[in-house]
């Protein structure tokens, strides 16, 4: 039983967008940091154009890579389309047939885990069931901000999960349920772009002590700091903040974890994200499974306006020393 | 519930000046290449300008789900038909995109807006804007914008 180690492609997502990174690249990447994970999204790294569609060259080609830098294909993550089309929303029996083309695609390169958006409705889950029992894959709700690990629709996920009575069904949690303060990177280029770092440093502090984000503004305001860059920070729109603890019961639910980080500081730490607390939570229940990591601190700076950007294989491994600090630790 | 901390005490320098460009962030900064506006041409006349996109998203979505694209061009403003996107080699229309579920405007890859400014982009400063905008979960539809300035310096 131990944590393993991966990375979802995501993390290189602008290096892919250039084509500065392929998948063979990616997968070049993970096997020098030493971990052997593969997490990825099928519509932004498909093995050929038009996923889902595979041909049985591509499958072996993939497989082949596999073998080649030792990774373990971990999780796919799944998207449904419910606004397919402007003029109608999808039925439920339309969206579960994509699921099942995604746990069709997952199962032929050997993906043992599809992550569901934390959007799906748990009927459209119920539906692909027997796919998921066919393939052998299993289905994961991802939980993921506004979602917390205890609310209404976990619950509702989890009862249908014990009525359907297969052990198909689980959670894939996000570590962004576990951030505490400001977002690291929007924290980044507040202060690149010129806002004063004490008041960005107040506002995470702020954010750490749990005060109101209206409280915080008004504050802002009181001193004349209401520039955009100091409100969007002050901001809780995705922010629900899991005590580690919760985890503890759902340790046979918990199917894989998205390792979400928004900036690595050059000591290895997270500016945001409580990864100390979570993995010595996770070790004490003695939790098996692949953590991936998931950078997603291009958003703040893919703006036109913004005079830099991060070097996405320095941010993944940066994550991973942290992490393999964190494992190694008593 | 915690106390507020206590605010910096020193002086506040205000924000200096920086340019805000419209709509969403993601992959505003590559969507789209000022190199890669062109002039349009069809029998030898000028029939519009060109420019080439990159999905503003982290993944390729199907041109059904393309909700609309808004260009302006100077001061002129189109939106969806009469543009035209190429993708693969093959040029849609907005009609015909409403349907095709199938085929994707996939992640990393160039689409070709055609817009049909009557003759074409004149010699000297121009201004294009470029939204882009998917079929979102809700009433909300969210845009992805792009400004580029560009000197023609050949008709």
């Amino acid at each position: 039983m131990a944590i393993k180690l991966g990375v979802s492609l995501y993390s290189y997502q602008s290096l892919f967008l250039r084509k500065l990174i392929d998948i063979e690249g990616g997968m070049r990447e993970i096997h020098k940091l030493g971990a052997t994970g593969l997490q990825m999204l099928g519509e932004e790294t498909p093995l050929r154009p038009q996923y889902p569609k595979l041909l049985q060259k591509d499958i072996d080609w993939w497989k082949d890579l596999c073998a080649k830098y030792e990774i373990v294909p971990t999780c796919l993550d799944a998207e449904t389309y419910p606004t397919l089309y402007n003029n109608r929303y999808l039925t439920a029996r339309e969206q579960a047939d994509q699921l099942e083309a995604d746990l069709k695609y997952a199962h032929d390169l050997g993906f043992t885990v599809i992550r569901v958006l934390c959007g799906v409705d748990p009927e459209v889950v119920r539906l692909a069931i027997p796919a998921a029992e066919y393939y052998g894959v299993k289905m994961g709700l991802e939980v993921h901000p506004p979602l917390a690990l205890d609310c209404f629709a976990v619950r509702r996920f989890l009862e249908m999960a014990d009525e359907s009575g297969t052990n198909m069904l689980g959670l894939i949690p996000d570590f962004g349920i576990f951030r505490q303060g400001a977002e690291g990177h929007t924290m980044y280029y507040a202060k690149v772009m010129g806002a004063d770092p004490d008041v960005v440093e107040w506002i995470n502090d702020c954010m750490i002590a749990g005060i109101p984000v209206a409280e915080i503004r008004e504050e802002l305001c009181a001193h004349g700091c209401d520039h955009p860059l100091y409100m969007r920070l002050a901001n809780d729109f995705m922010k629900r903040y899991q005590e580690p603890e919760k985890l503890r019961p759902l340790k046979d639910k918990i199917l894989h974890f998205h390792g979400k980080f928004w900036r690595m500081r050059e000591d290895c730490t997270e500016v945001s994200v409580n990864y100390p607390e979570v993995f010595k939570v996770l070790k004490e229940m003695d939790w098996d499974g692949y953590i991936c990591s998931e950078f997603e601190g291009q958003r703040a700076y893919m703006g036109q306006a913004c005079p830099y950007e991060e070097d996405e294989i320095e941010q993944v491994r940066r994550h991973h020393v942290m992490m393999n600090r964190l494992i190694a630790e008593a | 519930m915690s106390k507020m901390p206590q605010f910096p005490q020193k002086e506040i320098k205000p924000v200096p000046p920086f340019r805000e460009y419209p709509g969403g962030f993601l992959n505003q900064k590559y969507m789209m290449p000022v190199d890669r506006i062109k002039q349009v041409y069809n029998d030898g006349n000028v029939v519009g300008i060109s420019c080439d996109l990159l999905v503003p998203a982290y993944h390729g979505y199907p041109l059904s789900m393309i909700h609309h694209i808004r260009a302006k061009y100077d001061f002129l403003e189109f939106t969806n038909d009469p543009m035209t996107l190429t993708v693969e080699g093959h040029t849609y229309t907005f009609a015909e995109m409403t349907t095709m579920s199938t085929l994707y405007w996939e992640f990393g890859e160039f689409a070709t807006l055609f817009i049909p400014v009557p003759g074409g982009a004149g010699l000297g400063q121009h201004r294009l804007e470029v939204y882009v905008a998917f079929n979102g979960n809700g009433p909300r539809v969210s845009e992805t914008g792009v400004v580029a300035e560009f000197n023609m310096l050949e008709v």
